[in-house]
C-alpha cells in the first residue's frame, strides 16, 4: 500500500497503543531477569511519540521514522531508548519516501546493523536482536512474517544472556523470554496489521 | 503500597528538591529546562577546571547528587528510577559545566548508562567540547565477566578524580586518575530482600532465610542464592571473594555501603564483622557504614576496596562540599575501659536480727509462690512477666539473706534498692528500688516506718508518674501506707492492700505500664498483677 500521512499516523498510533498496553507484560519479564523497567522505559518513549504524533506525521515516511527514532534516542533513557530509536532513525535514514518490499528489506537490514554496532551485539546473546535477525531473514526468505517474530520471541526463552542486566544473572537468565524481544515482536505485530489493512 | 509519596510521576524531582532544601545550602542548584531533564550542579562553576559528570538512573540516593560540590562532582545527571538519563540531559548537563578544561563523564557499567552518556558524548564533541569518559566496572561478583557492573565503587573515582580537577589538573590527567581508579576498585553486594519501587507492584523473589550474593543496585537478581549467612559469614564470603585483587596492598580504603534497608544498628554490626576480617584488618580508612550508593530500600550492603598509595590516601582524606560523602574515617582499635560500678560510701556490713529475717523471709517466700499466678495476670493485661520478675527479685534477696544488714533497717532497705536495680529488670524493678533508695533515706533521718514509706511512695509517683487510681501497684501500696500510719498495724495494712488490689480489677483505664496500650475492655474485671503482688508481700505480713 503507498505510504501516506493517514498509514503514518496509523503506524505511529498503533505501535505506541500496543506496546503502552503491554507495559506490565514488559515489566513483568524485566523483573524476571532485569530491574524491572523495560516496560515503563518502552511506555514512556512511545508516550513521548503520541505527544509528538501531529509533528511526526506531518513528514513524509523516511522523516517521520528519523524523528519517531530520535524522540527515542533523546528522551528516553534506559538501554532500549536509544537502541529502539537508532532502530528507528537507521530504518528512516536508509528508507525512500516511496519504498518498495526490497527498499524495505535492505533499509531494515541497515538498521539492523546500526542496532548491532550501537549496542555491540550480536544475535544469540538473548536481546532484541534475536528477533529483529530473524524476522530480516524470513523478509529476504519471504517466509510468515509474524510467525518469524512468535517463534524467535519464544526461542529467547532457553537463551543464557550475555548483554544487558540480564547478563549478571548467568544461568538464572535462562527459561525467561527476554523483554527487548517481546517488544520487537510487538511492534512487528503492530506494523504488519497496519501495512495489512488489518487496523 | 507502603511508600510515602505525592503523585508517582513527580517522586524523582520532590525528592530533589527535598535534598537540595536542607543539603543544597547555596552550592547545589536543579536544573529547569524540562520536565525529563533532571540535573543537579554546582551554582557557581569554575570552568578553568574540568567539569565532572556522572549520573545515572535514580533510586541510589545519595547518588549521585549527594556527590556533587566542591572536590567532588560538578553535575549530577539523574534518570527515572533505575533507568540511564536520556542522551538530552546528559548533553544539557556537558553543555552546562564545560568550559576551556573540558569535561570527564564518570559512567557506570551499564548498557543504558554507556548508551545515553557514549551518545551525549559524541554530541558534544560534534559541538566543539572537549568531552572524556571513563566506565567504572568495580563488581567482581561474577568471576571473568566480560561487562562487569559499576557499583558504589564509583565513588572512589568521583572523590579522586574530584580531587584532582579541584588541584586544577588537565583533563587528560583527571581521566587517567580516574581510570588507575576505576581498574583497581573492586566491589561486591549481598541482599536479603527485593527493594519496592514507588508505584510498582513488588515482586516478591527470595524466600525467607535465604539471600542474594554478587547482585547489584537495580533490584535485579543476583548471580547466586545462598542460605542467608551471619555477618561474620557474609563478611568472610564477600572478603575472600576480594582477595585476589588487593592482596598485595599494605593499606587499602573501603567503602561500606548500605543498600538502603539496613538499620544502622545492623550496618555497625556488619562492619564490625566486615573490619575483623583479613582485608579488614589491612584497611587503614573506612567510607560508612552509610548509605552511598542504594538500590532504594534493598536490604543488603556492599563492600569495596581499594589499594591505597599516598596519593590516593591525600585525595580520598581532603575535604569536600558534597553533602554527603561522609569522609574517610581512620580505622581504629576498640577502645575499652573497665568502670567499676562501686556504690559511694560504705558497703552494707551483715547485721542479724530474727524478726526482720522473719520478715523478710515471709515476704520473699509468698512472692516466689505467687509467680505463677502473677504471670497468669499480667499475661492478661501486659506481658505476662509480673511474677517472673517479682519472684526472682525475691529468689535474689532470699538467697542473700545471711548478707544483709538486717539490724539497720535504713540499710536494709538501701541494700534492697541495691539489689533490685541489679536484678530486676522492666519498670517495676525500677520503680520499687526507687521506692527502698527513698526509705531508706527518710528511715537513716529518724521517720517512722509508715512516714518513710510514704515518702518512697511519693518518690514512686514522682519518677513514676503513676498516681492512685491508674491501676498499679499504688493502688495497693497507698491504703496499706495509710492505714499503718492511722496505726492499723500490719493486720490492716494487709486488708487495705488487698482491697486496694481487688479495686484495680473496675478500674477502667491504666495510665501506666503495659496495661495502659490495653482497652478497657480487655482490662476488665481483671486486678493489676503489680497491685496484688504487694499485696500478697502484705498479707503474708500479719500477725
Amino acid at each position: 500500500m503507498p505510504i501516506d500521512s493517514a498509514v503514518i499516523r496509523k503506524l505511529v498510533e498503533t505501535t505506541s497503543e500496543r506496546i503502552i498496553a503491554r507495559t506490565d507484560e514488559l515489566t513483568a519479564l524485566d523483573q524476571a531477569i532485569g530491574d524491572g523497567d523495560h516496560g515503563f522505559n518502552m511506555k514512556r518513549g512511545f508516550e513521548a511519540i503520541l505527544a509528538d504524533a501531529d509533528r511526526i506525521c506531518a513528514q513524509p515516511l523516511p522523516q517521520a521514522l528519523h524523528a519517531a527514532g530520535t524522540v527515542l534516542v533523546m528522551k528516553v533513557g534506559g538501554a532500549s531508548g536509544p537502541l529502539f530509536g537508532t532502530l528507528l532513525m537507521s530504518l528512516g535514514k536508509a528508507m525512500p519516501a516511496a519504498p518498495s518490499r526490497t527498499d524495505a528489506t535492505q533499509a531494515f537490514a541497515a538498521a539492523i546493523t546500526a542496532v548491532k554496532a550501537r549496542g555491540k551485539s550480536e544475535p544469540g546473546q538473548k536481546t532484541m536482536l534475536d528477533v529483529l535477525v530473524p524476522v530480516q531473514s524470513a523478509l529476504i526468505g519471504d517466509r510468515p512474517l509474524r510467525a518469524a517474530a512468535a517463534e524467535a520471541a519464544a526461542a529467547t526463552v532457553p537463551m543464557k544472556a550475555s548483554r544487558g542486566r540480564a547478563s549478571f544473572l548467568g544461568d538464572r537468565s535462562i527459561g525467561h523470554m527476554d523483554p527487548g524481544a517481546r517488544s520487537s515482536e510487538i511492534l512487528i505485530g503492530a506494523v504488519l496489521d497496519v501495512l495489512e489493512g488489518k487496523v | 503500597m507502603t511508600h510515602f509519596v505525592n503523585d508517582i510521576g513527580s517522586v524523582i524531582s520532590e525528592s530533589i528538591d527535598g535534598y537540595l532544601r536542607v543539603a543544597g545550602g547555596g552550592m547545589l542548584s536543579r536544573a529547569i529546562d524540562e520536565p525529563g531533564v533532571k540535573i543537579v550542579l554546582q551554582q557557581t562553576i569554575d570552568r578553568s577546571k574540568v567539569g565532572l559528570v556522572s549520573g545515572g538512573g535514580s533510586g541510589h540516593e545519595p547518588a549521585h547528587v549527594g556527590f556533587v560540590g566542591q572536590g567532588m562532582l560538578t553535575a549530577a545527571v539523574c534518570g527515572e528510577i533505575f533507568a540511564s538519563p536520556s542522551v538530552d540531559a546528559v548533553l544539557t548537563a556537558i553543555r552546562a559545566v564545560t568550559g576551556p578544561a573540558g569535561c570527564l563523564l564518570i559512567v557506570k557499567n551499564y548498557s543504558g548508562d554507556r548508551l545515553n552518556f557514549g551518545l551525549a558524548a559524541e554530541k558534544a564533541r560534534a559541538e566543539g567540547l572537549r568531552v572524556e569518559m571513563v566506565i567504572v566496572a568495580d563488581d567482581i561478583a561474577i568471576q571473568n565477566a566480560p561487562r562487569p557492573r559499576g557499583i558504589a565503587g564509583t565513588l572512589f573515582v568521583h572523590k579522586i578524580a574530584g580531587y584532582a580537577a579541584v588541584r586544577g589538573q588537565d583533563l587528560a590527567a583527571v581521566k587517567a586518575v580516574a581510570e588507575r581508579v576505576a581498574g583497581a576498585v573492586q566491589s561486591i553486594g549481598i541482599a536479603s530482600t527485593v527493594c519496592n519501587i514507588p508505584g510498582r507492584a513488588t515482586h516478591d523473589r527470595l524466600p525467607d532465610g535465604m539471600a542474594e550474593l554478587g547482585l547489584g543496585i537495580h533490584g535485579e537478581p543476583g548471580i547466586e542464592r545462598i542460605a542467608l549467612p551471619s555477618a561474620s559469614d557474609a563478611a568472610r564470603i564477600m572478603t575472600d571473594r576480594l582477595g585476589q585483587g588487593p592482596n598485595s596492598a599494605p593499606a587499602l580504603a573501603m567503602i561500606i555501603n548500605n543498600l538502603g534497608g539496613m538499620p544502622a544498628m545492623e550496618m555497625s554490626l556488619v562492619a564490625n564483622a566486615i573490619l575483623a576480617t583479613e582485608i579488614g584488618r589491612r584497611t587503614a580508612f573506612v567510607v560508612g557504614p552509610a548509605p552511598l550508593m542504594t538500590a532504594l530500600d534493598m536490604r543488603g550492603f556492599s563492600i569495596s576496596v581499594l589499594p591505597l598509595d599516598a596519593d590516593l590516601t591525600e585525595s580520598l582524606l581532603a575535604p569536600t562540599s558534597a553533602p554527603s560523602w561522609p569522609g574517610a574515617r581512620a580505622v581504629l582499635p576498640v577502645s575499652a575501659q573497665l568502670l567499676t560500678t562501686k556504690p559511694l560510701g560504705a558497703t552494707y556490713v551483715a547485721s542479724p536480727n530474727p524478726q526482720a529475717k522473719r520478715a523478710v523471709e515471709a515476704v520473699c517466700k509468698a512472692l516466689i509462690a505467687s509467680e505463677a499466678e502473677l504471670n497468669l495476670l499480667d499475661a492478661k493485661v501486659g506481658d505476662g512477666d509480673t511474677g517472673t520478675t517479682m519472684a526472682g527479685a525475691a529468689r535474689s534477696v532470699l538467697s542473700a539473706i545471711d548478707h544483709l544488714p538486717l539490724n539497720n533497717s535504713a540499710q536494709l532497705c538501701a541494700a534492697v534498692s541495691d539489689r533490685f536495680t541489679k536484678i530486676m529488670g522492666g519498670s517495676s524493678g525500677v520503680l520499687l528500688s526507687i521506692l527502698f533508695a527513698a526509705t531508706s533515706s527518710k528511715l537513716a533521718e529518724g521517720a517512722s516506718w509508715p512516714a518513710a514509706l510514704g515518702a518512697g511512695l511519693d518518690r514512686m509517683e514522682y519518677y513514676g508518674g503513676a498516681r492512685e487510681g491508674d491501676r498499679t501497684m499504688l493502688d495497693a501500696f497507698r491504703p496499706a501506707v495509710r492505714a499503718l500510719e492511722n496505726g492499723d498495724g500490719l493486720n490492716g495494712a494487709a486488708l487495705a492492700a488487698e482491697a486496694g488490689a481487688a479495686q484495680t480489677a473496675k478500674m477502667p483505664m491504666a495510665r501506666a505500664g503495659r496495661s495502659s496500650y490495653l482497652a478497657s475492655r480487655d482490662l476488665d474485671g481483671v486486678p493489676d498483677p503489680g497491685a496484688v503482688a504487694v499485696a500478697k508481700a502484705f498479707g503474708t505480713l500479719r500477725t
